[in-house]
């Protein structure tokens, strides 16, 4: 069918921020959904969000309770959201109680009453809460029609007069097979509650949604003063990489380090520093982040394990001052640690600074930290989480530097703990080496996919004016074991085992 | 003042958009826990009673001036679940000529 003659679904903002994107651009009109879940999901929220967004005086929504929750209850804890209006009650909003048509006549009397007020009120939205009371009901028992056929000739009705429809159960996931109410809906929204732990998260999945492609996964959703909000697996960011012929490189604020990879970080590039603890991971981020402040590019710093002004104040320290691009809204500095986080909530508070700041930057101190603030259901996914949200980011434009805390050991270079270096463009590795009864540090740049690099292995001391990296050490071998021995020793050696044979 | 009439009047009245928004057992709930609170109020009240269908029965005349006590009590109680805003809201529906102002309940939202 071509493009003219095919209808077209109109969608409807669902009021939740973020559900949107994940149905694919809103709910389909005169669509008949179920929202699913188990006690204090969300799912009466949820349907509020959506009445309050979309019902006018015109247009109204009608919202039938059942045998659930008190009417009075629903208005007394729902009136806390913020999106609930008073001023749209009983006109462009109203609710009606159907217990005592369900106790008298059954499914009958509820199906006459629901047609009596929605031909009388012309309603775009009816809600049915709770839809299982009406159908568990042993009531209607002996008295009247079968599920199937009510389900059915409820559809039909409230299809017919065109109002997107919602009905409200508590079901279980073993319910969807064969149960009428699931194959005749258009759209399934099962919202879950996980708990691990001490922790709980809440998570949506669109299980089925006719007419329109959405998202499909588990998508995280958080229940705030203001209601639901969802966080697409996502977030819309599944574009390509932007394939500039010539690839901008951006300074990292330390000419020795620019110089070593190849003249900066290539724009768009996930780097990552590695190394252990004291080795200065932090300060060479916060030198990348001034220096993108001093050319222009707005930053942002997502830290974990020190707070905003404590973060500023140590790079000020170093001769770096954050505090006038973080009074003046060219730098942000995002810290979370509800240890109940999601990468995807860590995501859209990233995007939302994004917008408000046009950051170019961005810097994630540190990943360890960042993995910590995660809820435990979420740290098992940590890996997966991570390659999306820096696909996501780089995806858009963003240079993203990550910082990870390395164990060390003198024996072996590791690279990641995560076995995360296949997520990064570029990897920095930094750490001590003992040299003629010191304690040194060196670092090298080990990867940077888009271009050469030096293969040096440089020394570097942290000053009062930042990193200042040193000349490549020569004279040893086994830096990288952190235990390198001087090549003099090893020629005199060489020469004594030559001598006896 | 009121009177018998009066009272059984505004409780009707206040009945249907009740009974629409709670349920007909709802309402009784509601009524039958105003006259409760009325009676320790005025004692007079005694002889009232809320039927099944959420009507009142058992009205007397001594007791009518103090009818006004039980429509206070249903409408805190109204303000006590969904609060000043919302309460006024439905009164607005029944009575439309009602000045905003006229509301004044004896019992604030957060008793």
């Amino acid at each position: 069918m071509n493009e003219q003659s095919r209808v077209k679904i109109n969608q409807l903002p669902t009021g939740v921020p973020g559900l949107d994107e994940i149905l694919g651009g809103g709910l389909p009109e005169f669509s008949f959904n179920i929202i699913a879940g188990s006690p204090g999901c969300g799912k009466t929220t949820l349907a509020h969000q959506f009445i309050f967004a979309n019902a006018t005086v015109e247009r109204p929504a009608i919202y039938f309770t059942v045998l659930g929750e008190p009417a009075l209850k629903m208005l007394r804890y729902q009136q806390q959201f913020t999106f609930f209006d008073a001023s749209k009650l009983n006109n462009a909003v109203r609710f009606v109680n159907l217990s005592q048509e369900l106790v008298d006549r059954g499914l009958q009397g509820v199906l006459e009453e629901i047609s009596r007020q929605v031909e009388a009120a012309n309603p775009s939205i009816v809600v049915v809460d709770s839809f299982r009371t009406v159908l568990r009901s042993e009531m209607h028992n002996g008295k009247d029609m079968a599920v199937q056929t009510f389900v059915q000739q409820l559809a039909l009705l409230l299809t017919s007069w065109e109002a997107t429809t919602f009905l409200i159960g508590e079901y279980s996931e073993s319910e969807v097979r064969d149960n009428p109410v699931f194959t005749v809906s258009d759209g399934l929204f099962w919202l879950f509650q996980q708990v691990d732990r001490n922790s709980v998260v809440r998570k949506m999945q669109v299980m089925k949604l006719r007419g329109q492609a959405s998202v499909p996964g588990l998508h995280t959703f958080r229940i705030t003063e203001a209601g639901l909000q969802a966080f697409s697996r996502t977030l819309g960011l599944l574009g390509q990489r932007k394939t500039a012929r010539s690839i901008k490189r951006l300074s990292m604020g330390i000419p020795a380090l620019d110089e070593m990879m190849g003249g900066g970080i290539p724009e768009g590039d996930s780097l990552l520093i590695a190394g252990s603890s004291g080795t200065g991971k932090s300060l060479m981020a916060t030198q990348f982040l001034a220096a993108g402040i001093r050319a222009g590019e707005p930053g942002i710093a997502a830290v974990f394990e020190e707070r905003p002004n404590e973060y500023t104040a140590r790079a000020s320290e170093f001769g770096l001052d954050l505090q006038t691009p973080l009074a003046d809204g060219s730098l942000e500095v995002i810290y979370l640690r509800p240890l109940d986080l999601s990468v995807d909530e860590m995501m859209q508070e990233i995007l939302d600074a994004v917008k408000r700041t046009g950051a170019k930057r961005l810097v994630i101190d540190s990943l360890a930290g960042f993995e910590m603030a995660l809820a435990p259901a979420f740290r098992a996914d940590f890996r997966e989480s991570l390659y999306r949200m820096i696909f996501a980011l780089t995806a858009i434009g963003i240079t993203v530097l990550s910082t990870l805390e390395m164990p060390e050991t003198f024996t072996e270079l590791l690279f990641s703990s995560y076995s995360i270096s296949f997520l990064t463009d570029d990897i920095i590795r930094m750490r001590y080496v003992e040299i003629d009864g010191e304690l040194s540090q060196i670092m090298m740049v080990v990867k940077m996919r888009r271009g050469a690099h030096s293969r040096e292995i440089r020394q570097y001391q942290i000053t009062t004016e930042g990193i200042v990296i040193g000349a490549r050490l020569k004279n040893y071998v086994d830096l990288i074991t952190g235990i390198p021995q001087p090549l003099a020793v090893l020629h005199s050696e060489d020469l004594l085992l030559n001598r006896k044979i | 003042m009121a009177d018998v009439h009066a009272v059984s009047r505004v409780c009707d009245k206040l009945r249907r958009p009740l009974t629409t928004l709670a349920g007909a057992a709802g309402f009784r709930s509601l009524l039958a826990r105003a006259l409760t609170l009325a009676k320790q109020e005025s004692p007079v009240l005694g002889a009232w009673e809320v039927k099944p269908d959420g009507s009142l029965k058992g009205l007397n005349g001594e007791a009518a001036q103090s009818g006004a006590v039980l429509i206070a009590h249903l409408l805190g109680l109204m303000i006590t679940f969904i609060g000043e805003s919302l309460t006024l809201r439905l009164l607005h529906d029944v009575w439309l000529d009602l000045p905003r102002s006229e509301i004044k309940p004896g019992r604030k939202e957060s008793e």
